[in-house]
């Protein structure tokens, strides 16, 4: 009954320290790197996730474009289905929505895509502290890139550059 | 009776005298003087190219009526150029000069279900159609000729008592009702077009002709009076449009008439057919007037008979002050489009807009190729790369971000520029990488857009685009700094300043960049500027 009453406490304590709020670090998960920032303009405080892959690849540089003095491309020309994204954060989130919405707090969504439209990159910013887990991040991360996010392009900028960024969008709860 | 004394018949002579000596004076007085000098150009081209060629024959076998030998007769032509006129129109500059042959060719056509029906001569209409040579130069200076028969209907003649050559080429009665029949110099058919209500409504392609045998036809024609030119067409047969050329020598009271005061009666001289259409009803140019069709709204060209309609006149947007000399119509309405949607493109631009019309500033503004998709030059204005680049909003937004900034820098922006623009004695990469870095910036805080750090790393693009969110209040606002106002104005600039400089520095150091310039950390005079005068509504 003891070893018992130990195993269960132990498992609990282990479920909290999965589900605890994010902190500026490292992480591995499913094979993936998270890296946790902070970051404070006067008075917001936004933490940031950048997601990817290898070793320090969050200071490796996106390739230049093939025309040096290539305008990047903009929001207008880079069409995907952000009601989906959504949807996926959301769903992900369901269960603590409505105390996110009591603190007005949102989740920006950042994607870089490839020229064939494949999300090959993502990252997110919480904005007025949601009380979101490694897990749910993770999760929705593995939701967006599963396939069914695909993007296309209009505009000639595009053409110039191997990875197209889309900047972030919001979700609200 | 009074009888005339020496003395009167003197006065009278000497008035006589006066007026005649008078009388090229008076004619100069009232002639036109747009006529020969206007026309020298199309006298060179008659002289160099068609003078010579001017012995054509008319072969007179076969025919029967009044004329009943075989001949071979010389048909010189002579253009009269006192009666020339000149026309102006969005194709050409012409020339149209009445023609007199030694023998008068006339053509005459109908819709027919046979094309060797037997030709009816309308000596009216005959006697009243004429020709005229075209001498016609387009756009590019290429210079053509054509000559012309107007060809009337019946009704349309009667109206006009039997003579309609005040007619121009460019300007034919509201009510004409006939033919205009177009062969070449060497008298080789190429078209007709079938006129109703003065306006072109078909085109018939004559090169294809076929000539019919004139002893196949009943009888030739006699001249009776008021028939009809254009014969009843039933479908479903076949329907043909047969060209009769009749014959006749004509008598002419001097030199520089171009209606012949008497005309032998007409001899049917060729016949010609096209097949039009078969198993349906007339295909158009009925001759009564009936079609419903609305006509050529623009021109028939003399090269093909083909209707082509001018393009609107684009009116151009008042910061347009010039094109390069190479652009297309296409091009300029082009950029005249990109440039006037800027008015509502964002509040942003539309300020700027109406700044510069405020100030009367405007531009000059090409299309050729370039590295990257488009420049401005305070002394050379807009270059797009492409037509697909002027196009492009944010590419006209971003450069027009530039001309901004060049009113609100001191000194401009252009010794900043490009190094290889930079202008002589200045460094070659004095601050380029401020100016540019600027126009970002600003982009991305009007747009939403993440334009500075598309190169950068994952991490800076990150804390980039998170500045940039807050210091828009998440694109809600723009920052308002104030670098000479109240202290907490400046601290409010100093501290906006510094995460500015600090990307500026990070941008600049960014691999392979373009716009690196060892000179930072200039102010960013656009961004205080524009963005104390716009909010995110527009007024």
């Amino acid at each position: 009954m003891k070893t018992l009453i130990h195993i269960l406490l132990i498992s609990l304590s282990y479920s909290c320290w999965t589900q605890k709020p994010l902190k500026v670090g490292r992480y591995e998960l499913d094979g993936k790197t998270f890296v946790v920032k902070k970051h404070t303009f006067g008075e917001k405080t936004i933490i940031s996730i950048l997601v990817g892959i290898g070793e320090n690849f969050e200071n490796k540089n996106y390739p230049p474009p093939q025309n040096k003095y290539a305008s990047p491309p903009v929001k207008r020309d880079i069409h995907f289905d952000t009601t989906l994204v959504k949807e996926i954060v959301l769903k992900t989130l369901s269960k603590k929505q409505a105390s996110f919405k009591a603190r007005n707090a949102f989740l920006s969504v950042s994607l870089t895509f490839k020229r064939d439209g494949k999300v090959e990159r993502t990252s997110y910013s919480l904005h007025n502290q949601p009380n979101i887990t490694l897990e749910e991040i993770a999760s929705i991360d593995k939701k967006i890139k599963a396939g069914s996010i695909k993007a296309t392009f209009t505009g000639i900028e595009y053409l110039d550059y191997q990875y197209i960024h889309y900047p972030s969008f919001d979700v609200f709860f | 009776m009074k009888k005339f004394t020496s003395p009167t018949i003197f006065f009278g002579m000497l008035c006589l005298l006066l007026v005649y000596s008078c009388k090229k004076q008076i004619g100069d007085i009232f002639s036109d003087p747009s006529k020969p000098e206007g026309l020298q150009w199309a006298k060179e081209y008659y002289a160099q190219h068609l003078q010579q060629q001017n012995s054509f024959s008319v072969k007179l076998s076969g025919s029967k009526g009044t004329l009943t030998t075989t001949d071979l007769k010389n048909n010189k032509k002579t253009p009269v150029w006192t009666k020339a006129s000149e026309g102006i129109t969005f194709q050409y500059t012409f020339a149209e000069i009445p023609l007199r042959y030694a023998h008068k060719i006339t053509p005459t056509l109908a819709l027919s279900k046979n094309p060797d029906e037997r030709p009816v001569a309308n000596p009216e209409v005959i006697d009243a159609s004429f020709d005229r040579l075209i001498i016609y130069k387009d756009k590019n200076g290429k210079i053509g000729q054509r000559i012309i028969s107007y060809i009337p209907d019946e009704a349309y003649l009667k109206k006009h008592k039997g003579n309609i050559s005040h007619n121009r080429i460019n300007q034919m009665d509201k009510d004409f009702f006939g033919y205009v029949h177009y062969k070449d110099w060497e008298g080789k058919a190429l078209f007709a077009i079938r006129v109703e209500n003065g306006k072109a409504v078909k085109r018939y392609n004559l090169a294809n002709n076929v000539k019919r045998g004139i002893s196949n036809l009943a009888q030739s024609a006699k001249p009776s009076g008021s028939k009809v030119m254009v014969l009843p067409v039933d479908p479903p047969d076949c329907i043909y449009l047969v060209t009769w050329d009749w014959y006749q020598d004509c008598y002419y009271a001097s030199e520089e008439a171009t209606t012949p005061t008497y005309c032998d009666p007409v001899v049917i001289y060729n016949v010609e057919s096209i097949l039009i259409s078969c198993n349906e009803p007339s295909g158009g140019g009925s001759g009564d007037g009936g079609s419903s069709d609305p006509g050529c709204p623009g021109l028939i060209m003399f090269e093909t008979g083909e209707c082509v309609v001018e393009e609107p006149e684009v009116t151009l947007d008042s910061l347009i002050k010039q094109f390069c000399d190479n652009l297309t119509a296409d091009q300029k309405a082009i950029i005249n489009t990109s440039v006037t949607a800027l008015k509502t493109f964002n509040c942003a631009t539309k300020y700027i807009y109406e700044k510069f019309k405020t100030e009367n500033r405007s531009f000059k503004f090409c299309i050729s190729a370039q590295d990257g998709n488009a420049s401005y030059g305070f002394t050379k204005g807009f270059n797009f790369g492409s037509d697909l680049a002027a196009a492009q909003m944010n590419i006209v937004e971003h450069e027009f971000y530039h001309a901004f900034q060049q009113t609100v820098y001191p000194g401009g922006i252009e010794q900043y520029g490009r190094p290889e623009n930079a202008p002589p004695n200045t460094l070659p990469n004095a601050g380029f990488v401020n100016t540019e870095f600027e126009q970002m910036v600003m982009n991305d805080m009007i747009n939403g857009n993440y334009l500075a750090f598309t190169n950068g790393t994952p991490s800076q693009k990150d804390l980039y685009e998170d500045w940039v969110k807050a210091v828009t209040n998440n694109y809600s606002t723009y920052p308002k700094l104030k670098p000479e106002g109240t202290p907490t104005e400046v601290a409010e600039y100093n501290n906006f300043m510094t995460s500015y400089n600090s990307f500026l520095a990070a941008f600049n150091a960014l691999p392979n960049n373009p716009y690196h310039s060892t000179a930072l950390n200039m102010q960013p005079y656009a961004i205080v500027n524009l963005f104390n005068h716009i909010n995110r509504t527009c007024p």
